[in-house]
């Protein structure tokens, strides 16, 4: 498997090749996060993000994780038969459940500020005005 | 050990060699082409004329921006981590490049025929998020890490959509070898009793390689760039090469799954210098990076919202009904495809 | 070839009897039309638009007459609310083959096979209209004499203040400038100099093509102007002569 080793040689080199061949001239406003014209403040480049993004994580983890599981029963369906596959409907009927409850509680809605239905997940952002200063 | 095992060992080294360059070279030579490609036909959608200086007809004009990248000075952003700024668009192009080392381009033309192959191309998809979420992570900048964000979130939901169409293929052929698909494809091509899973399964490789309408990292209206706002020169041809490169990389293995990769009638075989086979595949994939290109030159971007609701509301039922489905027909009816 | 006939004298005869300023809602009925029709907007010539629209708009109303009344229980809620809106099936129908999506995307691919709108700039051009603003050019009488008589006018209604004049008495007695200067770096090229112009002394000419590799190159001094001028003479004349009915 020389391809494992090639691919990162050959990014090396293209790597070295930009070391070797361009000017590097760093001046401050160059290096500074890139901010749209306004000067980036040290400590703000780090936001708190939403709890959303957690918890599609989450649930991908689930529920890829159910998927892979179900792959050896793809490649042996022939061989389980019918044993197998009810087994498999069985697992699939409790994912179903879980899945079904994700959706009930919001998990998936990312925006669920103003409605009356209060999902037991606390989906709003932590609010970034609270100790900086500002109010 | 002696003389004649070491020249044995060198000599089956540089079969290695050779076996991986020559993969390798037209891969990366199409990737270059792709962005031409891409340029041209969305010029064409558009009713203009596109790159057309650099070459006859431009074609050379994928080199003249690499060499360009290369020339520039790359700039690091002081208050970054620079070992993973400089880490995140490596991961990128290696995980995208190591794709190829499963795909059959003919019979017995493969870097190394896995038995897993299904599985390697899967795990590599879901590492290539690593590059992306490295990247807005280590960058220390506001843009990059929304961008990554969004594209994280956006490539591991739907990635589900992909695992699961592809499983629905396995469970069809009952291996998860590349060669195995394809040969048990030689009676009809996927695409025509799996028609809906295929619609699926392109809708997933969309946001898998974050083309429009799913390309919301690059929403250049909220986010400059998305998670690649601060790599410039070389890091960015990285993440360039990547993305097309997993665009080219999976035209290929929808064409496998779908199209019956390198199948072509028995009579067309034959034992030239020429490999008709590896030809019928590379046809096979321009028509979806066509398709790509078309999508991208049609659609606008969806929401991330709408986004994450069509995956998770939409898709994820179908796809798990589509589970169901298929291997009922196939016990009800005892159609044993092996 | 029999069936298409019958169908085309069905269509006229709806036409008579249908009116033509219909309603409010007819460029609606008609923008809905347009974009369910097989053919694209560029195909549409207007007879064929306007007769479709009328027809349909006909249909319409005789598929008003059709609509079925809301019925309500004993309760007063509405039985059925979407009695007249598409099928069920017709909506899962739109949905599952994205017929909305194909649509679009064979517009797009129809235009892959057309060709091109660009015109290669700097070795093709397009058409200027006579009364294109560009580099500016102070003009003479055919006797050489420069018209510019230093009323400072344009100077005045220069919004972006870019003219500069100073005048004095020449040895004839008449009012000369001595300094016209125009800062092309200010210029906003809106044409007021040449408008408020008594004389028709300062114009703008067709050329827009003056860049410079350095800024002073573009202050620009009574002498390159009347030089433009005089380069330009004719094309001047000619594009002021064309527009000279609208003025």
């Amino acid at each position: 498997m020389f391809i494992f080793i090639f691919v990162p040689i050959l990014a090396g080199i293209l790597l070295a090749l930009n070391v070797f061949l361009a000017p590097h001239k760093p001046d401050e406003a160059k290096v500074s996060a890139y901010e749209c014209g306004f000067l980036a403040l040290p400590g703000q480049t780090r936001n708190t993000f939403q709890i959303h993004f957690m918890i599609v994580a989450l649930l991908f983890l689930i529920f890829d994780l159910e998927i892979l599981l179900l792959f050896p029963l793809a490649v042996s369906l022939y061989q389980v038969s019918i044993f197998g596959f009810t087994i498999g409907i069985i697992f699939f009927i409790v994912l179903t459940i879980g899945f079904v409850l994700e959706i009930g509680s919001g998990a998936i809605a990312l925006t669920n500020f103003n409605t009356e239905k209060q999902s037991n997940i606390n989906l709003l952002p932590v609010d970034p005005y609270k100790n900086n200063g500002y109010s | 050990m002696n003389i004649s095992n070491l020249l044995t060992n060198l000599n089956s080294l540089l079969f290695n060699i050779l076996d991986v360059l020559s993969i390798l070279l037209p891969v990366l030579l199409s990737v270059a082409f792709m962005t031409i490609i891409e340029r041209k036909q969305l010029a064409a959608h558009q009713r203009r004329i596109g790159p057309n200086t650099v070459g006859y007809y431009g074609v050379l004009q994928p080199f003249a921006d690499a060499l360009k990248l290369i020339l520039k000075e790359t700039i690091i952003p002081s208050q970054s981590n620079k070992i993973i700024f400089y880490l995140a668009p490596v991961s990128t192009l290696v995980f995208s490049l190591l794709g190829w080392a499963v795909i059959p381009f003919g019979q017995g033309i493969v870097i190394s025929d896995l038995t897993l192959g299904v599985l390697y191309t899967l795990a590599l998809s879901s590492l290539g998020v690593y590059g992306i979420l490295l990247a807005g992570w280590s960058a220390n900048s506001k843009y990059a890490f929304l961008g990554s964000l969004r594209s994280t979130a956006a490539m591991i939901s739907y990635e589900l959509i992909l695992s699961s169409a592809i499983l629905i293929i396995i469970l069809l052929t009952g291996s998860l070898n590349y060669i195995t698909i394809i040969e048990i494809q030689q009676a009809i091509w996927f695409i025509v009793p799996l028609l809906p899973v295929f619609i699926f399964y392109f809708i997933a490789v969309l946001a898998e390689t974050s083309r429009t309408p799913f390309d919301l990292q690059e929403a250049e209206s909220e986010l400059v760039a998305g998670f690649f706002t601060e790599h410039s020169s070389v890091p960015f041809v990285f993440f360039f090469l990547g993305e097309y490169s997993s665009i080219v990389l999976f035209s290929c293995i929808t064409a496998i799954f779908f199209l019956g990769g390198y199948n072509i009638p028995e009579i067309f075989i034959n034992e030239t210098i020429i490999n008709v086979q590896a030809i019928v595949l590379g046809f096979k994939t321009c028509i979806f990076t066509f398709f790509f290109v078309w999508f991208r030159a049609t659609l606008p971007r969806l929401r991330y919202d709408q986004l994450i609701e069509l995956c998770w509301l939409n898709l994820l039922p179908v796809a798990v009904a589509f589970i169901i489905l298929i291997p009922s027909i196939l016990i009800t009816f005892e159609i044993s495809p092996y | 070839m029999f069936p298409r006939a019958r169908l085309a004298v069905g269509l006229q005869r709806r036409i008579v009897l249908a009116p033509r300023h219909n309603s409010v809602q007819a460029p609606l009925v008609a923008r809905r039309l347009i974009s369910n029709s097989s053919c694209t907007n560029a195909q549409h010539s207007h007879r064929h638009q306007l007769d479709e629209l009328s027809s349909a708009i006909d249909e319409r109303k005789s598929h008003a007459a059709h609509l079925r009344p809301r019925e309500f229980d004993e309760k007063g809620n509405e039985l059925n609310p979407y009695r007249n809106g598409p099928s069920a099936l017709d909506k899962a129908v739109h949905l599952f083959f994205f017929t909305e999506i194909i649509r679009g995307m064979w517009i797009v691919l129809e235009q892959f096979f057309r060709p091109p709108y660009t015109i290669m700039y700097p070795f093709e051009k397009g058409p200027l209209s006579p009364r294109f603003r560009g580099e500016h050019a102070l003009r003479r009488y055919p006797s050489g004499e420069e018209r510019c008589i230093a009323c400072k006018l344009c100077e005045a209604i220069c919004p972006a203040q870019a003219i500069t004049i100073e005048s004095e008495a020449r040895l004839d007695g008449s009012r000369k400038t001595t300094k016209y200067d125009i800062d092309m770096t200010k210029c906003i090229y809106c044409g007021f100099c040449q408008e408020a112009c008594p004389v028709d002394a300062i114009v703008e000419t067709q050329n827009q093509e003056f860049s410079t590799e350095t800024r002073e190159e573009l202050l620009y001094n009574k002498e390159k102007l009347l030089a433009n001028g005089d380069r330009a003479e004719a094309e001047i004349a000619a594009n002021l002569h064309s527009d000279h009915v609208y003025r």
